[in-house]
């Protein structure tokens, strides 16, 4: 590390951020004929703790031609440091600058991180224009589950990867180190032949379609892990159960975009679990997914587990708890259970039904009176606002539900002889996402989203429950790039110019500059957003076949301003589109 | 039983939380049959001796393990540094009774090798010029109170060149001599202004029959 970096080390926050050297990162190749950089832009707390990233470094590290470090969104403070005196970001293994790799991989998880990827460039003195960079540029390559709709990041980005990355990203590596001699339009045309990738450049009008594993067994898993000298917000083992989730709410998108459900066998995650243990010396195993409780085989897993002698001492956490009758008993006791989550979402059944959310208030109280019972002391609820075809009586049937739940929280602790939990609740308000049954509709304005949420809060009496919830004006931005078209792209570099920058910090957003972002490019989010689209509209991801159909998403639409409900499809397929891929085993059964 | 294990911090930005945790980790990952307290939530019994604070790198530092089983000094390192992070590396092993006495009660000085930016042959004349000295004033400032010490007593070696200053200064609970204190005190004798310095603390001393000893070997 060179002087000039350790001075700016010294006065910066978390230095331990920038420094590298961890146990466990990747060793350095002097052979290795393709060099690559994954960027995950936020901080490196937050990026550490992802495990797509890890899972994806690992698959590329494990490739004897290649070679793939890490670097994260550098802080402002670190940001104005190395603008400062003129240093280029450099990845934490070798401290190279970022701007000598073959290829910059960047993962998109949310859309919030959008100005922190054009920072990272702009850093890193990549120019931010996909037309712009120079041969000796990195190929600049998104995945994540923002790319199924790219139009927002088309100009900054060279190309795009849908779907599943374990086998595609050794592909690209693969690809580009046969590419090597080649001018960058031919490099990224040979890239646009491998299947899920899209490369604005050189695709006419192709469909892409999103690529997706079907054997999660046999799909690439790390058998070790980066151990960071810093917490960072997970701070342990992971293991992915299954992906996918087969419940159908009409709002989520990854409950439509990870579809099948795939799950990994209790055997295949054990031995994982015991060679993460041993490769890291955690103590602290996460067991991570869209909704764990819905694992098939909880108590197989978790007599698996106990076959492991070196998984003895490990404490099991889940991410968001939930409870319900599924939870595997046996599992149960062994989890760390300070907290459980419910998210009951609405809080009217009619509204419930509408965004197919398979909870009754039985099913809601049954929860919270279990946990409350047990000694659980929080109970983390989840809601929110600006759902379409909600009406102010949803609204204040939300309130009443999280009062009602509050009180028989109390009341069940007290006749298990614990004392009150507390409850918090947390409102988001909707954002359509691309496939799903909702991508067709609206975003309610920021007014509208404001005075819901404070309808709800101001209905609620009881002295144990907290109100949280996220800023509308996020959401309406969330909403822009969620479903917005290259035109949004505009008003994303207009704001990263006038200095946005980490939009989800609190500490570090500034709304004013996004208002006049929009404003200089003569848009606003409610023409973005506010409208509601009819089934002939044309939507920017159309070219994207994500294996959900559009005909089952607009029946589910239509299904939902019906208040018709949807079964979870492990009862039975609903022909979600999936089942013509051939991808799907609950599929067979119909 | 305890090993003591001399160390090297070579990433001077971690914090010594940080550094403890890591070593925790590194004892899991190697197997070595480390002890653990007796209660409900029984933890690891590692501890570190004065670590260096987040931005010095340290050359001697060391941890203190107590073990559950007998173990090989030879053996014991190389699993540990098997199972090190590379800017942790252990560099020494050795394994005393638990009766042992605690690594900081034995401790007298500390070394360091203080690289100065700018005005380093004033600062090496004064070095001289104090060392020869046989008092000398300067103002410690700690969180509750500001006391006037004489800094020379505290003072047992000191020699400059190249750019570098070298001390050893003393280490103890009554008197301590921190490393910024010092070249401030010679900035001052030498009238400019303190340069930014990087410091390594390169050995932590006892006693024995008036002349330094490692640690690690007292
Ligand atoms: S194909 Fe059928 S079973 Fe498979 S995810 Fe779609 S609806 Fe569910």
């Amino acid at each position: 590390m060179s002087d000039k970096i350790e001075r700016i080390l010294e006065s910066v926050t978390k230095p331990g951020r920038y420094t590298g050297g961890e146990f466990g990162c990747a060793e350095h190749k002097s052979n290795a004929e393709v060099r690559c950089v994954f960027c995950f832009p936020d901080v490196y707390e937050v990026g550490m703790s992802n495990l797509g990233m890890r899972i994806l470094t690992g698959r590329v590290n494990e490739l004897p031609c290649a070679v793939c470090e890490r670097v994260f969104t550098p802080w402002s403070d670190m940001a104005q440091a190395l603008r400062k005196e003129g240093i280029p970001l450099f990845a934490l293994e070798s401290g190279t600058p970022v701007r000598e790799f073959d290829v910059f991989f960047v993962t998109l998880p949310y859309e919030m991180c959008y100005t922190n990827l054009l920072e990272t460039l702009d850093l890193s003195r990549i120019p931010i224009h996909s037309e712009d960079r120079a041969e000796e540029d990195p190929l600049v390559i998104a995945g994540g589950v923002c790319c199924f709709n790219p139009a927002p990041l088309e100009r900054f980005v060279d190309a795009f990867f849908i779907g599943d990355g374990e086998e595609a990203i050794a592909e690209i590596a693969q690809c580009v180190r046969d590419a090597k001699r080649l001018p960058r339009a031919e490099k990224l045309a040979k890239l646009a032949e491998i299947s899920g990738v899209y490369v604005p450049l050189h695709n006419n009008g192709r469909t892409v379609r999103r690529r997706i594993i079907t054997d999660l067994d046999a799909a690439y898993f790390p058998d070790t892990q980066i151990v960071p000298f810093i917490e960072i917000i997970h701070d342990r083992v992971s293991l992915e159960l299954f992906r996918g989730c087969t419940r159908g709410c009409r709002f989520c998108q990854a409950g439509m975009l990870y579809r099948p459900i795939r799950e990994r066998s209790p055997e295949v995650l054990a031995k994982q679990a015991a060679k993460l243990i041993e490769a890291t010396g955690y103590d602290e195993l996460s067991l991570s997914s869209l909704s764990t409780s819905d694992y098939s085989r909880l108590t197989e897993l978790s007599e698996a587990m106990k076959r492991e002698p070196i998984l003895e001492r490990v404490q099991y956490t889940v991410p968001s708890l939930r409870v319900d009758k599924n939870l595997g008993d046996a599992l149960e006791s062994d989890i760390r259970k300070a907290s459980v989550t419910f998210a009951p979402e609405a809080g009217t059944q009619r509204l419930r039904d509408a965004i197919n959310k398979g909870v009754t208030e039985e099913d809601a109280v049954y929860a919270i009176t279990f946990a409350a019972a047990s000694g659980i002391s929080t109970i983390k609820l989840y809601a929110m606002v600006g759902l379409p075809t909600e009406t102010e009586e949803d609204i204040d049937g939300l309130a009443a539900l999280i009062n009602k739940l509050a009180y028989e929280a109390k009341a069940a602790a007290k006749g298990g002889g614990h004392r009150t939990p507390k409850v918090s609740v947390s409102i988001a308000p909707f954002v359509p996402k691309p496939f799903t049954p909702f991508q067709w509709s609206a975003q309610q304005t920021f007014d509208t989203l404001l005075a819901r949420i404070y309808r709800v809060k101001n209905q609620i009496t009881n002295k144990n429950v907290t109100v949280h919830w996220h800023d509308p004006k996020l959401s309406r931005l969330e909403a822009v790039f969620a479903v917005g078209g290259r035109e949004a792209g505009g008003v994303l570099e207009a704001a990263w110019r006038g200095g946005a920058v980490f939009d989800g910090w609190p500490e570090l957003w500034k709304p004013a500059v996004w208002d006049e972002a929009f404003k200089s490019c003569g848009l606003t989010p409610a023409e973005l957003v506010s409208n509601e689209k009819d089934v002939s509209a044309a939507l920017p991801w159309d070219f994207i076949d994500a294996g959900v159909s559009k005909e089952f998403l607009w029946s589910e639409y239509q299904r939902a301003v019906k208040g018709e409900t949807t079964p979870d499809c492990r009862s039975g397929c609903m022909m979600c589109g999936l089942e013509q891929r051939k991808v799907c085993a609950n599929a067979g059964d119909c | 039983m305890r090993a003591i294990v001399e160390f090297q911090k070579l990433d001077r930005f971690i914090g010594h939380l940080d550094v403890l945790r890591s070593f925790q980790r590194t004892i899991l990952r190697s197997r070595l049959p480390v002890a653990y307290s007796q209660g409900f939530h029984p933890h690891m019994l590692v501890s570190l001796a004065s670590p260096t604070s987040v931005g010095q790198a340290g050359l001697a530092e060391y941890v203190d393990i107590s073990l559950a089983e007998f173990a090989e000094e030879e053996a014991f390192l190389k699993r540990l540094a098997e199972a090190s992070p590379t800017v942790l590396p252990p560099v020494r092993c050795r394994t005393v009774l638990d009766s042992h006495p605690k690594l900081m009660a034995m401790l007298r000085t500390a070394s360091y090798e203080i690289a100065i930016d700018e005005h380093a042959d004033e600062i090496a004349r004064v070095a001289e010029t104090l060392w020869a000295s046989e008092a000398y004033s300067a103002v410690r400032v700690s969180k509750t109170k500001t006391r006037e010490i004489n800094i020379r007593a505290m003072i047992h070696e000191l020699s400059a060149e190249n750019g570098k200053l070298r001390a050893r200064v003393s280490f103890t609970e009554a008197e301590t001599v921190k490393p910024d204190l010092l070249v401030e005190t010679l900035c001052k004798i030498a009238g400019v202004d303190v340069p930014h310095t990087k410091i390594t603390r390169t050995g932590l001393f006892g006693e024995y029959g008036g002349v330094a000893v490692p640690l690690i070997d007292m």
